[in-house]
């Protein structure tokens, strides 16, 4: 997958995802509480993460209509972009 | 059939009719009063059995109360007043009848007795036969004590007299047992017959008053005639009138004792006594023992009581009281003395103590206890107990004064103690003299035996050494366990001590720099177990005089003399530690032919000696050259001066000045090295030479050769041949190496000699050496390199030898040092082509030109190849064409493979000419960004940007040419939003439809719309609890009228979308612009709403069977809401639909969920079957039914509520 390189506000917030997430799986209300953003906000930022290919997301074992998030690495991203 | 489905706002109920076809014949025999009490169940009240009640307990009577403070004796009996006629008991005759005894005075007591009586009264053979002068005495006694007043007391005695034996009187006497004379005197006449007679005696009235021992005597005492005269008492009995006290029926006390003197705690001490009673038995016993009112027990008639020795008791316990009672209640007491003494108090036992914590075998120690003893039995035996490594002892203690502070309470031992170890003082006993132990705690008191070392004997066996020079201090170390080491305090320095012999340690002190004071202060020993001991040490000292005598200034006062003259040689010799013996200075004087050895004075006798200026006078002998060649001296210490001189000497001659030879040798102190050759000369001064004189000119290497001329060889090759001659021109000599080892020391000298004078040269000291290359100095002068740069790798390699090739290990490769030019210095250059962070120099070695080799491992010496440079991708413009009223964020990814990025620089033209920014630049992880602020952009500017890096090696990386342009801003403004749902609710209230879906729209409206090209409208639920929340439609722009237009989008909300609030979001794109409001919400509502699939359950049935439904097997529910759904069920019974008394049960349907399951029977109780059923899920229940006999065939209906 091509990945696009992110705006710093975009790269601010992926970073603190990564910092807590790193490669395992979160929820929407997860990072909104992390990021201390309105949902709305968070939505914004979600959509441009995975647009840009640094988001996965898959849908929840338990209950398929929710989602649940991955990130990329930074060294997959920096791959991604070099490509 | 019938159906029905209620629609209760946000609940549905659905009515089944339930229909049973079938022929069978069914009798109710219950009744259900209706649905109605669905769900109600009414228990009975629980019932109480009467019968199994417990009688209520009846109260208890209370014990009668004794008060036993009222131990006074019952009173006796009230005293009676009676006459009482002693007879038999059995019969209480109140009659007597003393005892008769005739002719005789018999006083013996007891009770009378009927047979006695039954003596006199019966035959002849009894008559008591009374003859003149004898008496009849009869005793009355009231053995019993029981008569308290005697009042009457009348005797009768009847007698008979023979008729022959007449008798004029006799007089029958009684009298008291006072002495009372009391006569009644019979006159007896002489009967014809025999005459019985009966007389009464009133001993009463004749002064009797008690019958304690009365007596009466009969006896004849008028002898009418002479002839013996005898009477006959046929019978004798008195009547006794007295106050009757009762009779002594008491208990009687007796044989009071104990079983000991003494007890100790918890003994017991048995206090006896014999109760007896006249008439009955004795029934109980107390007696006040230790102040205390006790009970006695019988064993016969030995009665006791057993008392406790206790701590309460102790002291003096006395038996003071007894009293008894019989079986009729007579009740007697009495005092007693009896007592012992109790003990009950054990001895105290207190502050055990050892004087000792630590000490050492053979010793001893003390253990001490304070015992006290607050009963009446004094401290008897103490103990002690002891417990050593391996045994364990009982030591007595003693408050014998004199020993470990015994004394008073205070007792004590002294152990010896006999082996190494922890020794524990343990318990303490204590006796007392009537047996109490007192045991303690463990004391938990440890005396460490140890034995630690002993030090004596210190000493040191020099008190002042020269400069190298080894004094030993010495100490004795005595340990029976081995000392495993022991140190030292030596000159301030802790040192350890070596075992030397027997039980000596010592330190072999070098000495190495001065000090005059150096002392052995202290010493410290271990032995194999660990026990450690120490102690300072004084008085052991030694000098270090590390200093030799120093020569300076010497001096010879001539340079040229003539024979037999004399010449002063003079030095200053002085010893830093003013240890110099000054006996000891001398010069040393080649006078030609021999070295000779000259005392120097400083007595100031001559040659300007005095103080530190040491002088001798020499006569010059010969002719020749006279060297002064060494000063020596020495000190106390056994420091030794020997200061070789060069160029001191005294030319003796008379004809010629020949000034002085020299060795030109290119070093002073010179060593060869293997294959290695060196040139020299000898070259005479000769400026003073006369001319014509004969000059031998020599060269001798001392050790090797002897004095040997030029022209010769040995060892020695010239460069030139024959150099000998008048013609003194410096030629040169080669002198070869003379060994390949380390241990040829030989000197060279050089000699100038005329016919009479020998002039000598300096000798020069000269060593062989084997060579090897030696390595030194290792480094590189570069440890990161950038791609293509190199390094090189340098050290020093040296040997007299010339080096031939030098080898190295340069990371796993052999490198090929090269010589820098003729230096010491070899070099290899690394060049870095591909990274590598640990290029190390690992090994070198090297080989001279004589083949010598020498290798070493080289560490430390290692650099970096960072041959790659960062890299830049990903740049990024956001936005990717900038309006010129907003900011450009310009941005790249830039990471260094090696990890060395240094430093990330931006160029860009937006100043209007290409510049470079260091500044500004922040970065997220590895993404990097500069923003260019608006000001700085204008409209329709391409403004060109790149980014550059470099690593700490050295490596540059450009980044791509970027390229923008900057559009010029424009005007827009999104003016109104309206959300409008289908149904036009004005509070934009969207109400979900069941199972369908719910049209929403929205108009926008804004200005300045020709330019716009594009509208998005995106609609997100806030709370993301379902489905992607997030719709976008792309609006529809129309209906245009001036400069404001709409933009229009229309979107199906379906029903399963969750509940809450949504937002709408509006972006509104134009060329130049961009505006996005996202204020706009709406209320999607919440349903809750399920679906069945079929509206009747039908069953066709025979009576006694189970039959699952014709159309229900499984029946179908699904969620039509938007929320989750719990569904329950509850039914009603089965009426008949053409005769309704036949009815039945509700519980003959069934179901589950699942059709394998374990079925339900449908109740009137409203119960849950689904749970959680999540919006648009399904989920099946399968129905039974079961017909019971009896029933006609009709249909059958009933209602079943779905309620959710």
């Amino acid at each position: 997958m091509t990945i696009r390189p992110l705006p710093k506000w975009a790269m601010q917030k992926y970073a603190t995802l990564w910092s807590r997430f790193k490669t395992r799986k979160f929820t929407y209300e997860q990072a909104s509480k992390l990021l201390n953003e309105n949902k709305n906000r968070t939505s914004v930022l979600f959509s441009h993460l995975k647009k840009s290919g640094w988001l996965k997301v898959s849908l929840s074992e338990e209950d398929s209509r929710k989602r649940i998030y991955t990130l990329i690495s930074p060294e997959k991203a920096m791959e991604g972009i070099a490509k | 059939m019938k159906y029905k489905i209620m629609n209760r706002s946000t609940a549905i109920a659905a009515v089944i009719a339930f229909s049973i076809i079938g022929l069978f014949v069914f009798s109710p025999a219950f009744d259900f009063k209706g649905s109605e009490i669905t769900g109600l169940f009414v228990l009975d009240e629980p019932s109480v059995d009467n019968e199994t009640a417990v009688e209520p307990i009846p109260e208890p009577i209370p014990e009668p109360t004794i008060d036993e403070t009222d131990l006074s004796p019952p009173q006796k009996e009230e005293e009676t007043e009676g006459e009482i006629l002693f007879t038999v008991q059995e019969t209480y005759i109140e009659r007597i009848y003393p005892i008769v005894h005739a002719n005789s005075v018999h006083s013996a007591s007891g009770a009378l007795n009927s047979q006695q009586i039954s003596d006199i009264s019966s035959d002849d053979a009894a008559f008591v036969t009374l003859s003149k002068g004898e008496t009849i005495t009869v005793e009355l006694e009231d053995t019993a004590n029981s008569i308290d007043t005697l009042n009457d007391v009348n005797c009768t005695v009847i007698y008979y007299t023979d008729a022959s034996y007449k008798t004029d009187a006799a007089q029958f006497i009684a009298y008291d047992s006072q002495g009372g004379t009391a006569v009644d005197t019979l006159q007896l006449t002489t009967p014809s017959t025999v005459d019985l007679t009966r007389h009464v005696v009133d001993l009463e009235t004749k002064g009797l008053t008690a019958l304690e021992v009365s007596t009466m005597q009969l006896y004849v005492v008028n002898q009418i005639s002479t002839k013996p005269y005898s009477i006959y008492v046929d019978a004798l009995w008195c009547d006794i009138d007295y106050d009757y006290s009762a009779p002594a029926d008491y208990p009687v006390f007796s044989g009071y004792g104990t079983n000991a003197s003494q007890a100790k705690a918890s003994e017991t001490v048995k206090f006896n006594l014999t109760i007896t009673d006249p008439t009955t038995s004795v029934s109980y016993a107390n007696g006040s023992v230790g102040g205390q009112v006790v009970d006695f027990t019988a064993n016969g008639d030995e009665w006791y009581y057993e008392h406790i020795c206790t701590d309460a008791a102790s002291g003096t316990v006395s038996w003071i009281t007894i009293s008894a009672n019989d079986t009729d209640n007579n009740w007697n007491s009495t005092s007693v003395s009896q007592s012992y003494s109790c003990d009950g108090i054990v001895p105290s036992i207190s502050d055990p103590s050892a004087n000792e914590t630590n000490i050492e075998p053979t010793n001893y120690f003390c253990i001490n206890a304070t015992i006290t003893d607050d009963g009446p039995a004094s401290v008897d035996t103490v103990y002690g107990e002891i417990w050593n490594t391996t045994d364990h002892y009982n030591i007595s203690l003693s408050n014998s004064a004199g020993v470990c502070n015994a004394g008073g309470d205070v007792y004590a031992a002294q152990i010896q103690v006999t082996q190494e170890g922890t020794w524990q003082y343990g318990k303490v006993w204590a006796n007392d003299s009537y047996g109490n132990i007192n045991v303690s705690d463990f004391t938990d008191i440890n005396i460490e035996v140890r034995d630690y070392p002993q030090f004596s004997d210190y000493y040191v066996n020099d008190t002042l050494l020269a400069n190298g020079e080894i004094a030993k201090f010495n100490v004795s170390i005595i340990s029976t366990n081995g000392v495993s080491y022991a140190n030292a305090t030596i000159n301030g320095n802790n040192v350890n001590l070596v075992f030397g012999s027997g039980t000596e340690w010592y330190y072999e002190y070098t000495c190495s720099g001065s000090d005059s004071d150096v002392g052995f202060t202290y010493v410290a020993a271990n032995d194999s177990i660990n026990s450690w001991n120490e102690t300072s040490v004084a008085g052991i000292t030694t000098e270090c005089d590390a200093n030799a005598p120093e020569s300076n200034n010497e001096q010879m006062n001539e340079s040229s003399i003539e024979p037999n003259d004399y010449f002063c040689i003079a030095s200053t010799v002085t010893d830093a530690e003013g240890n110099l013996v000054a006996g000891s200075v001398e010069a040393q004087i080649w006078n030609t032919t021999n070295y000779i050895n000259i005392s120097m004075t400083n007595d100031g006798s001559s040659c300007g000696s005095g103080g530190d200026v040491y002088g001798a006078q020499i006569q010059a002998t010969a002719e020749g050259i006279w060297n002064f060649t060494y000063v020596f001296a020495s000190d106390t210490a056994g420091n030794k001066l020997g200061k070789s001189l060069i160029g001191l000497n005294v030319s003796v001659g008379y004809d010629y000045s020949i000034q002085n030879v020299v060795v030109n040798w290119p070093f002073d102190n010179a060593e060869f090295f293997t294959g290695e050759h060196f040139d020299f000369n000898c070259t005479p001064d000769t400026s003073g030479a006369e001319t014509g004189i004969s000059l031998t000119y020599q060269y001798q290497i001392v050790g090797v050769l002897s004095w040997t001329d030029i022209s010769t060889t040995g060892n020695l090759t010239t460069t030139e041949s024959n150099p000998i001659g008048n013609v003194l021109d410096g030629t040169s000599y080669r002198l070869d190496t003379l060994a390949n080892d380390n241990s040829t020391n030989i000197e060279l000298r050089c000699k100038l000699s005329n016919s009479t004078t020998d002039i000598f040269s300096t000798a020069v000291p000269i060593k062989a050496n084997a060579d090897y290359p030696q390595f030194f100095d290792y480094y590189v002068n570069d440890t990161l390199l950038a791609n293509g740069e190199n390094a090189r790798f340098n050290l020093s390699v040296t040997g007299w030898k010339e080096i031939q090739t030098v080898n190295g290990t340069i990371n796993g490769q052999t490198a090929t040092f090269t010589q820098l030019g003729s230096t010491d210095e070899w070099y290899y250059d690394y060049s870095c082509s591909s990274s590598d962070l640990n290029v190390d120099w690992t090994y070198v070695w090297a080989e001279n030109k004589v083949n010598n080799e020498n290798s070493t491992t080289v560490s430390g010496v290692s650099l970096e190849c960072d041959a790659a440079a960062p890299d830049i991708s990903g740049e990024l413009t956001t936005p990717l064409l900038p309006l010129d009223n907003e900011e450009a964020e310009l941005s790249a990814q830039i990471s260094d493979t090696e990890g060395n990025l240094d430093q990330v620089w931006i160029g860009g033209n937006w100043s209007g000419n290409w510049q470079n920014y260091t500044s500004g630049i922040t970065n997220v992880l590895f993404a990097y960004y500069y923003n260019v602020s608006s000001d700085q952009l204008e409209g329709g500017e391409v403004v060109g940007w790149r980014y550059y890096a470099n690593d700490t090696a050295g490596n540059t990386f450009i980044g791509a040419l970027q390229q923008f342009t900057v559009l010029t801003s424009a005007y827009l403004n999104m003016e109104n939003i309206t959300i409008a749902p289908d149904d036009a609710d004005p509070n934009i209230i969207v109400n979900p439809v069941e199972n369908n879906n719910k049209t929403v729209n929205v108009t926008v409206t804004f200005k300045n719309s020709t330019e716009i090209d594009l509208c998005t409208v995106k609609i997100f639920n806030s709370t993301d609890s379902y489905e992607d929340p997030t719709f976008e439609y792309f609006g529809t722009i129309d209906n245009c009228a001036g400069v404001y237009c709409d933009c229009f989008a229309e979107w199906d909300m379906e029903y399963w979308r969750n509940p809450g609030t949504w937002n709408v979001s509006v972006d509104i794109n134009m060329t130049n612009a961009y505006e996005n409001k996202t204020s706009e919400l709406f209320t999607y509502n919440e349903l809750k709403s399920i679906n069945i699939s079929v509206m009747t359950i039908a069953f066709s049935a025979v009576p006694e069977e189970t039959t699952n439904s014709t159309n229900a097997y499984p029946l179908t529910v699904k969620n039509i809401g938007n929320v989750l759904a719990n569904v329950s069920i509850n039914g009603s019974n089965f009426v008949g639909a053409s005769q309704s008394q036949y009815i039945i049960n509700v519980e003959n349907a069934s179901y589950d969920t699942t059709e394998l399951g374990t079925y339900t029977e449908l109740t009137h109780t409203s119960t849950k079957v689904l749970t959680d059923m999540a919006p648009a899920s399904e989920n099946s229940i399968y129905f039974r039914a079961s017909f019971p006999i009896g029933f006609i065939e009709q249909i059958y209906e009933n209602t079943i509520e779905f309620l959710t």
